[in-house]
């Protein structure tokens, strides 16, 4: 009985410390956690990008952000008043239309932008990991509702 | 049935004997089968089984290494289960970052 224990808690013992072990040196090795408070994190781990390609991916970023910042508040405007007016009215207005026609300029200018900034960003990555940023990423440049859909999904 | 009849089959039965070869200790092997069987049967609720395995130090030996082989698979599976989990939130963060319309989509329909 006594040797049927201590094997018994020797094999939960070992098995724990195996898992713990293990663990740990798969996610400090191959499965390492992209930072949760760096956004462009995820470009490192997924384009293994080294530490000058990081850096001048992180200096793109910074120089977008602040204009990211200003269309996404554009983007918010306009589709307000456009909202506003269609529900304030119950036909068609040239209102409508000019409103329709300033948030289409409001969206062409936010894709030419950031289109301009992929194409930015993969070119500071290796050539064939760049190819395989812009391949992602155009998705969210022609299927930006869709994108945003699978990311409002919770998995 | 007729008891004449038996008494005869019996008495037949009694001088017959067949002229087999059979194996060397056939019968001993027979009853040590038949023992096993039945040991097997009563043991196996009562864990006696484990008992005798973990009084051999091979399979002692094999109950560890398999609950160790158990423990590191499980971690890997478990490692890269949390890191393709982390990855998709790090993407979407990253693309939440970059895209002002995915960004708008999202705080405008909660």
């Amino acid at each position: 009985m006594k040797r049927l224990v201590v094997i018994l808690a020797l094999a939960v013992l070992l098995g724990s410390g195996a898992y713990f072990v293990s663990y740990g040196v798969a996610r400090c090795t191959f499965c390492r956690m992209p930072d949760a408070n760096d956004s462009s994190s995820w470009l490192r781990q997924e384009f293994h990008l080294s530490d000058a390609q990081y850096a001048q991916v992180k200096k793109l970023e910074a120089d977008y952000h602040p204009h990211c910042l200003v269309m996404c508040d554009q983007i918010k405007q306009s589709h307000l008043a456009l909202k506003n007016l269609i529900l304030a009215n119950g036909a068609m207005t040239p209102e409508i239309e000019t409103a329709l026609q300033k948030d289409g300029a409001v969206q062409q200018e936010w894709r030419e932008d950031m289109l301009r900034h992929f194409y930015e960003v993969s070119q500071a990555m290796p050539p064939a990991e760049g190819k395989r940023y812009l391949q992602i990423m155009q998705a969210q440049t022609l299927e930006p509702e869709k994108m945003s859909n699978e990311m409002a999904v919770p998995h | 049935m007729n008891p004449e009849h038996d008494q005869r089959l019996n008495a037949l039965l009694r001088e017959w004997q067949p002229q087999a070869d059979l194996p060397p200790r056939f019968e001993s092997e027979v009853w040590h089968r038949i023992a096993l069987a039945q040991e097997r049967r009563s043991d196996f609720w009562s864990l006696d089984w484990l008992f005798r395995i973990t009084c051999q130090p091979r399979l002692a030996f094999a109950i560890v290494a398999t609950a160790v082989l158990l423990g590191t698979g499980l971690a890997a599976w478990q490692a890269q289960r949390n890191y393709h989990h982390e990855m998709a939130a790090s993407k979407s963060r990253y693309i939440l970052s970059v895209d002002p319309f995915a960004n708008t989509l999202l705080t405008s329909n909660p």
